[in-house]
Protein backbone atom coordinates (compact mmCIF):
# COMPACT_ATOMS: atom_id res chain seq x y z
CA UNK A 1 0.00 0.00 0.00
CA UNK A 2 1.73 3.01 -1.42
CA UNK A 3 1.27 6.05 1.12
CA UNK A 4 1.87 9.74 0.57
CA UNK A 5 3.61 12.09 3.03
CA UNK A 6 0.73 13.84 4.51
CA UNK A 7 -1.08 10.45 4.62
CA UNK A 8 2.02 9.55 6.68
CA UNK A 9 1.75 12.65 9.07
CA UNK A 10 -1.76 11.73 9.73
CA UNK A 11 -0.74 8.05 10.63
CA UNK A 12 1.84 9.11 12.84
CA UNK A 13 -0.13 11.71 14.57
CA UNK A 14 -2.83 9.43 15.38
CA UNK A 15 -0.52 6.61 16.35
CA UNK A 16 0.79 9.14 18.89
CA UNK A 17 -2.34 10.35 20.10
CA UNK A 18 -3.43 6.43 20.49
CA UNK A 19 -6.98 6.78 21.99
CA UNK A 20 -7.41 10.71 21.99
CA UNK A 21 -6.89 11.08 18.34
CA UNK A 22 -9.35 13.05 16.39
CA UNK A 23 -9.99 16.04 14.44
CA UNK A 24 -9.09 18.53 16.18
CA UNK A 25 -6.38 16.71 18.15
CA UNK A 26 -4.61 15.21 15.35
CA UNK A 27 -4.70 19.18 14.06
CA UNK A 28 -2.80 20.28 17.49
CA UNK A 29 -0.41 17.34 16.97
CA UNK A 30 0.77 18.28 13.37
CA UNK A 31 0.94 21.97 14.65
CA UNK A 32 3.31 20.95 17.26
CA UNK A 33 5.58 18.99 15.06
CA UNK A 34 5.65 22.25 12.87
CA UNK A 35 2.86 21.49 10.13
CA UNK A 36 -0.12 24.06 9.60
CA UNK A 37 -2.84 22.14 7.67
CA UNK A 38 -6.79 22.83 7.59
CA UNK A 39 -9.32 21.35 9.02
CA UNK A 40 -10.65 20.52 5.61
CA UNK A 41 -7.15 18.74 4.45
CA UNK A 42 -7.35 16.88 7.42
CA UNK A 43 -10.94 15.16 7.12
CA UNK A 44 -10.44 14.55 3.33
CA UNK A 45 -6.90 13.03 4.29
CA UNK A 46 -8.77 11.13 7.01
CA UNK A 47 -11.41 10.00 4.92
CA UNK A 48 -8.59 8.73 1.99
CA UNK A 49 -6.75 6.63 4.84
CA UNK A 50 -10.28 5.30 5.73
CA UNK A 51 -11.04 4.23 2.22
CA UNK A 52 -7.75 2.81 1.90
CA UNK A 53 -8.44 0.73 4.80
CA UNK A 54 -5.37 1.51 7.43
CA UNK A 55 -7.22 3.49 9.65
CA UNK A 56 -10.98 3.29 11.44
CA UNK A 57 -12.79 6.01 12.78
CA UNK A 58 -16.20 5.76 14.99
CA UNK A 59 -18.00 8.49 16.60
CA UNK A 60 -17.11 9.17 20.28
CA UNK A 61 -18.92 10.63 22.90
CA UNK A 62 -19.96 14.19 23.26
CA UNK A 63 -17.70 16.70 25.13
CA UNK A 64 -18.73 20.52 26.30
CA UNK A 65 -15.62 22.20 25.11
CA UNK A 66 -16.72 20.80 21.76
CA UNK A 67 -19.97 22.73 21.90
CA UNK A 68 -21.78 19.21 23.36
CA UNK A 69 -20.23 17.74 20.28
CA UNK A 70 -19.10 14.55 19.38
CA UNK A 71 -15.59 13.46 18.03
CA UNK A 72 -14.66 10.99 15.13
CA UNK A 73 -12.11 9.05 16.30
CA UNK A 74 -9.23 7.64 14.69
CA UNK A 75 -7.30 4.08 15.45
CA UNK A 76 -4.26 3.37 12.95
CA UNK A 77 -4.75 -0.22 12.02
CA UNK A 78 -3.13 -3.23 11.45
CA UNK A 79 -2.67 -2.31 7.92
CA UNK A 80 -1.58 0.93 8.52
CA UNK A 81 1.03 0.82 11.06
CA UNK A 82 2.73 -1.60 8.33
CA UNK A 83 1.73 0.69 5.65
CA UNK A 84 3.48 3.62 7.89
CA UNK A 85 6.47 1.43 8.72
CA UNK A 86 7.32 0.73 4.98
CA UNK A 87 7.07 4.52 4.27
CA UNK A 88 9.32 5.15 7.52
CA UNK A 89 12.07 2.46 6.20
CA UNK A 90 11.93 3.49 2.66
CA UNK A 91 12.50 7.23 3.67
CA UNK A 92 15.49 6.33 5.95
CA UNK A 93 17.10 3.85 3.66
CA UNK A 94 16.42 6.24 0.37
CA UNK A 95 18.16 9.04 2.64
CA UNK A 96 21.22 7.04 4.58
CA UNK A 97 24.26 8.65 2.66
CA UNK A 98 22.65 11.39 1.10
CA UNK A 99 24.24 14.88 2.64
CA UNK A 100 21.44 16.36 4.52
CA UNK A 101 21.23 13.14 6.68
CA UNK A 102 23.49 14.04 9.24
CA UNK A 103 21.40 17.33 9.53
CA UNK A 104 19.48 17.07 12.67
CA UNK A 105 17.16 20.17 13.93
CA UNK B 1 -21.49 33.79 12.33
CA UNK B 2 -22.87 31.07 14.00
CA UNK B 3 -25.87 30.79 12.05
CA UNK B 4 -24.33 30.88 8.90
CA UNK B 5 -21.66 27.93 9.97
CA UNK B 6 -24.89 26.27 10.75
CA UNK B 7 -26.44 26.34 7.52
CA UNK B 8 -23.33 25.76 5.41
CA UNK B 9 -22.92 22.79 7.61
CA UNK B 10 -26.63 21.28 6.07
CA UNK B 11 -23.82 20.84 2.80
CA UNK B 12 -22.07 17.83 4.62
CA UNK B 13 -23.09 14.52 5.53
CA UNK B 14 -25.27 14.03 8.79
CA UNK B 15 -22.68 11.23 9.71
CA UNK B 16 -19.48 14.17 9.47
CA UNK B 17 -21.37 17.43 10.58
CA UNK B 18 -21.45 16.48 14.07
CA UNK B 19 -17.85 15.90 14.54
CA UNK B 20 -16.35 18.58 12.29
CA UNK B 21 -18.39 21.40 13.72
CA UNK B 22 -17.00 20.42 16.95
CA UNK B 23 -13.34 20.30 15.81
CA UNK B 24 -13.94 24.25 14.71
CA UNK B 25 -15.40 24.90 17.92
CA UNK B 26 -12.53 23.00 19.65
CA UNK B 27 -10.10 24.73 17.62
CA UNK B 28 -11.12 28.49 18.42
CA UNK B 29 -10.76 29.59 15.08
CA UNK B 30 -12.30 33.17 14.95
CA UNK B 31 -15.48 33.38 13.03
CA UNK B 32 -14.03 34.14 9.62
CA UNK B 33 -11.35 31.47 10.00
CA UNK B 34 -13.74 28.95 10.77
CA UNK B 35 -15.62 29.97 7.80
CA UNK B 36 -12.95 29.76 5.76
CA UNK B 37 -12.16 26.43 6.95
CA UNK B 38 -15.64 25.00 6.46
CA UNK B 39 -16.17 26.38 3.28
CA UNK B 40 -12.99 24.87 2.37
CA UNK B 41 -14.18 21.04 3.65
CA UNK B 42 -17.12 21.60 1.64
CA UNK B 43 -15.79 22.19 -1.44
CA UNK B 44 -13.03 19.93 -1.27
CA UNK B 45 -15.62 17.16 -0.43
CA UNK B 46 -17.55 18.03 -3.57
CA UNK B 47 -14.77 18.21 -6.09
CA UNK B 48 -13.00 14.76 -4.63
CA UNK B 49 -16.02 12.60 -6.78
CA UNK B 50 -14.37 14.28 -9.32
CA UNK B 51 -10.44 13.03 -9.09
CA UNK B 52 -12.66 9.44 -10.47
CA UNK B 53 -11.78 9.38 -14.36
CA UNK B 54 -14.84 6.79 -14.09
CA UNK B 55 -16.55 9.33 -13.29
CA UNK B 56 -15.79 11.48 -15.89
CA UNK B 57 -16.66 8.63 -18.29
CA UNK B 58 -20.27 8.16 -17.05
CA UNK B 59 -20.34 12.32 -17.73
CA UNK B 60 -18.85 12.00 -20.88
CA UNK B 61 -20.90 9.33 -22.12
CA UNK B 62 -24.42 10.49 -20.27
CA UNK B 63 -25.00 13.07 -23.16
CA UNK B 64 -24.59 10.83 -26.12
CA UNK B 65 -26.78 7.77 -24.38
CA UNK B 66 -29.41 10.41 -24.17
CA UNK B 67 -29.36 11.07 -27.60
CA UNK B 68 -29.62 7.63 -28.65
CA UNK B 69 -32.74 7.59 -25.61
CA UNK B 70 -34.04 10.52 -27.71
CA UNK B 71 -33.98 8.77 -30.93
CA UNK B 72 -35.39 5.78 -29.62
CA UNK B 73 -38.11 7.93 -28.11
CA UNK B 74 -39.06 9.47 -31.30
CA UNK B 75 -38.47 6.23 -33.26
CA UNK B 76 -41.04 4.39 -30.82
CA UNK B 77 -43.71 7.34 -30.81
CA UNK B 78 -43.61 7.65 -34.65
CA UNK B 79 -44.28 3.80 -34.82
CA UNK B 80 -47.05 4.05 -32.53
CA UNK B 81 -48.29 7.13 -33.79
CA UNK B 82 -48.50 5.65 -37.56
CA UNK B 83 -50.06 2.30 -36.05
CA UNK B 84 -52.73 4.25 -34.45
CA UNK B 85 -53.74 6.56 -36.94
CA UNK B 86 -53.38 3.67 -40.02
CA UNK B 87 -56.57 1.42 -39.85
CA UNK B 88 -55.04 -0.75 -42.68
CA UNK B 89 -52.21 -2.17 -40.18
CA UNK B 90 -51.05 -5.47 -39.93
CA UNK B 91 -49.78 -7.70 -37.37
CA UNK B 92 -46.25 -7.29 -38.45
CA UNK B 93 -46.27 -3.61 -37.60
CA UNK B 94 -47.52 -4.46 -34.28
CA UNK B 95 -45.29 -6.56 -33.32
CA UNK B 96 -42.83 -3.55 -34.64
CA UNK B 97 -43.75 -1.49 -32.36
CA UNK B 98 -44.05 -4.07 -29.33
CA UNK B 99 -40.28 -5.11 -30.49
CA UNK B 100 -39.17 -1.65 -30.42
CA UNK B 101 -40.53 -0.54 -27.50
CA UNK B 102 -39.14 -3.89 -25.53
CA UNK B 103 -35.78 -2.40 -26.93
CA UNK B 104 -36.29 1.06 -25.57
CA UNK B 105 -37.64 0.17 -21.96
CA UNK B 106 -33.99 -2.30 -22.28
CA UNK B 107 -31.95 0.18 -23.10
CA UNK B 108 -33.10 3.12 -20.50
CA UNK B 109 -32.97 0.99 -17.84
CA UNK B 110 -29.96 -0.40 -18.60
CA UNK B 111 -27.87 2.74 -19.15
CA UNK B 112 -30.16 4.47 -16.44
CA UNK B 113 -28.47 1.36 -13.75
CA UNK B 114 -25.04 2.03 -15.59
CA UNK B 115 -25.06 5.69 -15.16
CA UNK B 116 -26.31 6.00 -11.72
CA UNK B 117 -24.72 3.34 -9.89
CA UNK B 118 -21.50 4.87 -11.51
CA UNK B 119 -22.06 8.53 -11.22
CA UNK B 120 -24.01 8.31 -8.03
CA UNK B 121 -21.64 10.46 -6.31
CA UNK B 122 -22.04 13.37 -8.56
CA UNK B 123 -25.96 13.12 -9.04
CA UNK B 124 -26.62 16.00 -10.10
CA UNK B 125 -24.38 16.95 -12.74
CA UNK B 126 -25.43 13.47 -14.23
CA UNK B 127 -28.90 14.68 -14.53
CA UNK B 128 -27.86 17.49 -15.98
CA UNK B 129 -25.28 16.09 -18.28
CA UNK B 130 -28.59 13.75 -19.24
CA UNK B 131 -31.05 16.45 -19.60
CA UNK B 132 -29.31 18.73 -21.80
CA UNK B 133 -29.04 17.17 -25.21
CA UNK B 134 -32.73 16.66 -24.65
CA UNK B 135 -33.25 20.34 -24.24
CA UNK B 136 -31.59 20.64 -26.90
CA UNK B 137 -33.28 18.12 -29.21
CA UNK B 138 -36.54 19.63 -28.01
CA UNK B 139 -35.42 23.40 -28.98
CA UNK B 140 -34.54 22.23 -32.33
CA UNK B 141 -38.44 21.04 -33.03
CA UNK B 142 -40.20 23.48 -34.87
CA UNK B 143 -43.41 24.07 -33.13
CA UNK B 144 -43.39 23.15 -29.03
CA UNK B 145 -46.65 21.24 -29.40
CA UNK B 146 -47.36 18.03 -27.38
CA UNK B 147 -45.85 15.62 -29.61
CA UNK B 148 -42.44 17.25 -29.53
CA UNK B 149 -42.56 16.62 -25.73
CA UNK B 150 -41.91 12.64 -26.95
CA UNK B 151 -37.89 13.54 -27.04
CA UNK B 152 -38.45 13.16 -22.97
CA UNK B 153 -40.52 9.65 -23.21
CA UNK B 154 -37.16 7.80 -22.08
CA UNK B 155 -36.95 9.60 -19.39
CA UNK B 156 -40.16 7.97 -18.06
CA UNK B 157 -38.10 4.70 -17.49
CA UNK B 158 -35.29 6.51 -16.46
CA UNK B 159 -36.94 7.55 -13.68
CA UNK B 160 -38.99 4.40 -12.71
CA UNK B 161 -35.43 2.30 -12.64
CA UNK B 162 -34.09 4.96 -10.80
CA UNK B 163 -36.43 4.71 -7.69
CA UNK B 164 -36.36 0.98 -8.75
CA UNK B 165 -32.68 1.46 -7.95
CA UNK B 166 -33.24 2.87 -4.22
CA UNK B 167 -36.01 1.08 -3.01
CA UNK B 168 -34.83 -2.66 -3.92
CA UNK B 169 -30.90 -2.49 -3.52
CA UNK B 170 -30.34 -4.75 -5.76
CA UNK B 171 -29.58 -3.38 -9.27
CA UNK B 172 -27.22 -5.25 -10.44
CA UNK B 173 -29.89 -8.21 -10.34
CA UNK B 174 -31.85 -6.22 -12.65
CA UNK B 175 -29.08 -4.28 -14.30
CA UNK B 176 -28.01 -8.30 -16.07
CA UNK B 177 -31.88 -9.11 -16.90
CA UNK B 178 -31.99 -5.49 -18.74
CA UNK B 179 -28.36 -5.91 -20.00
CA UNK B 180 -29.38 -9.77 -21.80
CA UNK B 181 -33.07 -8.24 -23.25
CA UNK B 182 -30.39 -5.47 -24.62
CA UNK B 183 -28.13 -8.02 -26.40
CA UNK B 184 -30.70 -10.40 -27.32
CA UNK B 185 -33.34 -8.02 -28.60
CA UNK B 186 -31.06 -5.80 -31.56
CA UNK B 187 -30.32 -9.74 -32.41
CA UNK B 188 -33.56 -10.88 -33.07
CA UNK B 189 -34.14 -8.02 -36.13
CA UNK B 190 -35.71 -6.12 -34.22
CA UNK B 191 -35.52 -2.74 -35.51
CA UNK B 192 -35.01 -2.21 -39.05
CA UNK B 193 -32.84 1.04 -38.48
CA UNK B 194 -29.19 -0.31 -38.29
CA UNK B 195 -27.80 3.22 -37.37
CA UNK B 196 -30.22 2.39 -33.86
CA UNK B 197 -28.40 -1.07 -33.80
CA UNK B 198 -24.84 -0.24 -34.24
CA UNK B 199 -25.44 3.20 -31.32
CA UNK B 200 -26.76 -0.03 -29.01
CA UNK B 201 -24.11 -1.93 -29.40
CA UNK B 202 -21.23 0.70 -29.05
CA UNK B 203 -23.10 2.41 -26.04
CA UNK B 204 -23.27 -0.98 -24.20
CA UNK B 205 -19.30 -1.92 -24.10
CA UNK B 206 -19.11 1.27 -21.74
CA UNK B 207 -22.75 0.58 -20.30
CA UNK B 208 -21.74 -2.87 -19.41
CA UNK B 209 -18.10 -2.31 -17.78
CA UNK B 210 -19.55 0.68 -15.78
CA UNK B 211 -22.56 -1.58 -14.74
CA UNK B 212 -19.67 -4.72 -13.59
CA UNK B 213 -17.30 -1.73 -12.16
CA UNK B 214 -19.45 -0.40 -9.38
CA UNK B 215 -18.11 0.46 -6.09
CA UNK B 216 -19.76 0.93 -2.65
CA UNK B 217 -18.96 2.84 0.49
CA UNK B 218 -18.42 6.60 -1.78
CA UNK B 219 -19.25 9.70 -0.66
CA UNK B 220 -22.17 11.67 -2.61
CA UNK B 221 -21.34 14.91 -3.96
CA UNK B 222 -23.42 17.16 -6.14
Amino acid sequence: MSLGEFEYLLLAAASTLGDKAYGASIRKQLLLDGQTRSIGAIQTGLDRLEKKGLITTRLGEPTAERGGRAKRLVKVTATGSKAAANFYNMIETATRGARWAEIRR
Amino acid sequence: MSRLLALLSELLPCSDREAILGDICESELTPMEALFELTGLIVRRMLEPYSDWKVWLCLGLAPLISLLLVGLSVALTNKAGQFITNPETSATSLLEVLRLGGLFLAASTTFCVAGFGLGRRTPFALWIAILVPAVLCFAQYPATTLASCCVFLFLLPVLGARLMMKRLRSSRVWSVVATLLLLVLPGLAIVTDRGIQLNVALLLIPALYCLFSLTKGQRYAY
